[in-house]
């Protein structure tokens, strides 16, 4: 069972990415995929999956890193950014984790789980130059 | 031996007092709510109502009514959804005593939960029976067992308890006290004597939240904090010894006190983290919680709790902040926060650091490799007896304001400062937001164990 904010904020992911799907995991923190996020051109995909993770105290605790499907590459053959760690499990799947933090303040009466998405979609744009 | 306990959030109370008892006829609401189980209570918290419209009694008299099952059923599915229990409220508008329940509610009442018990098992459902003189409910648990609730409690800006007839509130006749009861009266006394309390952290400001306490004649202490006695903590924590350094929990200091001024008062140490879930289930059933400690992810994870299982919460702290060229104080602000019902949490308050919280839950491995984003962690804030005890006492003051039922109740959106370098302390109001993703209506709020305990 999650708070009616969390289900909310997930039903507009899921409006704005039909296939995202959630899985509760073990502390309370909600791990979202999207299994088709629209990548821009310059990647060797069009779409990829990609998680986030919803902490058990958000929105108090700030949405933090994303995680991507391994596969996903540049196809200049450039390093993606931001890259810490191969092998992370969320929602039962492998996933590369993407160290990227959204800096700014955090306002736990603004913030919103879709806004974040919406980040993470400029910092695809950004590292191909298409921001 | 169990206890049953029903709570209320003020503001849900008053609309459901104001309904069920608006007219001569007996009135019917349904209350949905979550339990909150633990080795020795069984708490069932109200989180929503809805009255029964007139249009929807079949009958309804001065003494009788009888509920329209398609009502019942409907919001059964909506509870089914939800997780939630049922308890169906009515009134006894004639009753001028504490209400008991007749024999045409225990019939009505059986066939309702042979039905809940199809519906929506294994949970915990109840009935409540208001009059102008008072209120009692009665579960039905999941073994399909009836018993009385010992204890309704209302929480928001003070705490109400609503005794049944079965249970009394404990004699204090001791001397000790003789003085503070000319302010609260002997009522007041065994409202304090039958209250436990949670204090989360021992240091600076909760040992001396502690010593008040005991010397108050509190009932019980859950003492929560997982240090020992450090040398440099000799300057501010009440009680401590210099034969305690490196070798006595802080928690053991409090217990100590406790055994030298009124050893009729309960302290239970837990030498523990309270993120530790372990250490939270113990929590569940106490009265009120004092929040003494200065980490912002103990902070989160406690405001989050008190929420959920609507346990009035009194944080605590003080920050000072000196000019490193000139070595003045540029200011030294204490502040306290009252978290219940109705008002603001520490969340949306704006008073817990979400970077602050993130780099105290980083494990150890994360710690070491990168050093220098954690250093601030290990830096020790500035921290004096006299500042914390003054910011204690108000924390105290407050926590006897809310309990005892002659003191003036808080405000919901009450906050407390006490600014050291003008010298003042004044009181300010916060602003709740109604969306907090914490203590809005979708939020954590009277959840029970139907959320995961926070983390």
């Amino acid at each position: 069972m999650r708070t009616d904010r969390i289900n909310r904020e997930i039903a507009a992911v899921t409006d704005k990415y039909p296939d995202a799907n959630a899985v509760d995991e073990p502390g309370g923190s909600v791990g979202l995929v999207i299994p088709k996020f629209p990548l821009p051109a310059g990647f060797t995909s069009e779409m990829a999956r990609i998680a986030v993770r919803i902490p058990a105290l958000y929105p108090t605790e700030k949405l933090d890193l994303f995680w991507l499907d391994p596969a996903v590459a540049c196809r200049d053959g450039a390093q993606l950014p931001n890259v810490m760690t191969h092998g992370v499990t969320i929602a039962g799947e492998q996933w590369t984790q993407i160290s990227w933090h959204d800096n700014g303040p955090h306002d736990p009466n603004r913030v919103s789980v879709l806004g974040f998405v919406h980040s993470i979609k400029q910092w695809f744009a950004g590292q191909v130059g298409s921001a | 031996m169990k206890r049953y306990r029903l709570t209320v959030p003020e503001m849900v109370y008053a609309d459901v007092r104001q309904h069920l008892l608006h007219g001569r006829n007996e009135e019917v609401a349904v209350l949905f709510a979550n339990a909150a189980t633990s080795d020795d209570v069984t708490n069932v918290i109200v989180r929503r109502w809805e009255p029964v419209p007139s249009a929807m009694l079949l009958r309804q008299a001065p003494d009788i009514f009888s509920v329209d099952s398609a009502f019942i059923v409907r919001h059964a599915k909506q509870a089914a959804t939800r997780g939630e229990s049922i308890v169906l409220a009515h009134s006894h508008p004639m009753d001028h005593e504490i209400p008991r329940f007749s024999s045409a509610d225990d019939c009505g009442e059986a066939d309702l939960y042979a039905f809940l018990q199809v519906r929506l098992s294994n949970r915990v459902h109840g009935a409540l029976v208001m009059s102008p003189g008072g209120v009692a409910a009665r579960f039905n648990l999941v073994d399909g067992a009836q018993v009385a609730v010992d204890e309704i409690r209302v929480v928001g800006r003070r705490v109400q308890r609503h005794r049944t007839c079965s249970t009394t509130i404990p004699h204090d006749e001791d001397q000790a006290h003789a003085r503070q009861c000319l302010i609260w009266g002997s009522h007041g006394q065994r409202v304090l004597r039958d209250t436990t309390v949670a204090l989360i952290g021992a240091g600076g400001t909760g040992s001396v939240v502690a010593q008040q306490l005991i010397h108050l004649g509190i009932g019980g202490l859950l003492v929560v904090d997982n240090q020992l006695v450090e040398e440099s903590n000799l300057s501010r924590i009440v009680g401590a010894r210099r034969d305690d350094i490196d070798s006595t929990p802080k928690v053991d200091v409090v217990g100590r006190i406790a055994t030298a001024v009124d050893p009729s008062v309960n302290v239970w140490p837990i030498k523990g983290d309270v993120t530790d879930s372990n250490v939270l289930e113990k929590l569940k059933g106490v009265d009120v919680i004092f929040l003494c400690t200065d980490s912002h992810h103990s902070r989160a994870v406690v405001n989050a709790f008190a929420v959920q299982y609507v346990i009035p919460l009194i944080d605590l702290g003080f920050l000072i902040d000196i000019d490193e060229q000139t070595s003045q104080v540029i200011a030294a602000v204490g502040e306290v926060r009252v978290v219940v019902p109705g008002g603001y949490c520490l969340s949306c308050a704006g008073v817990l650091d979400a970077d602050r919280i993130k780099a105290e839950k980083a494990s150890s491995e994360e710690r070491a490799a990168h050093p220098g984003y954690y250093r601030a962690l290990d830096i020790p804030d500035p921290s004096v007896i006299t500042l914390n005890s003054t910011i204690a006492s108000l924390a105290v003051t407050i926590g006897c304001d809310m309990l005892i039922p002659t003191m003036r109740p808080v405000h919901p959106l009450d906050s407390y400062r006490y600014n050291a370098v003008k010298g003042i302390v004044a009181h300010h109001q916060k602003t709740h937001n109604p969306l907090c993703g914490i203590c809005g209506t979708e939020g954590r709020v009277a959840m029970g164990d139907l959320l995961p305990l926070p983390q």
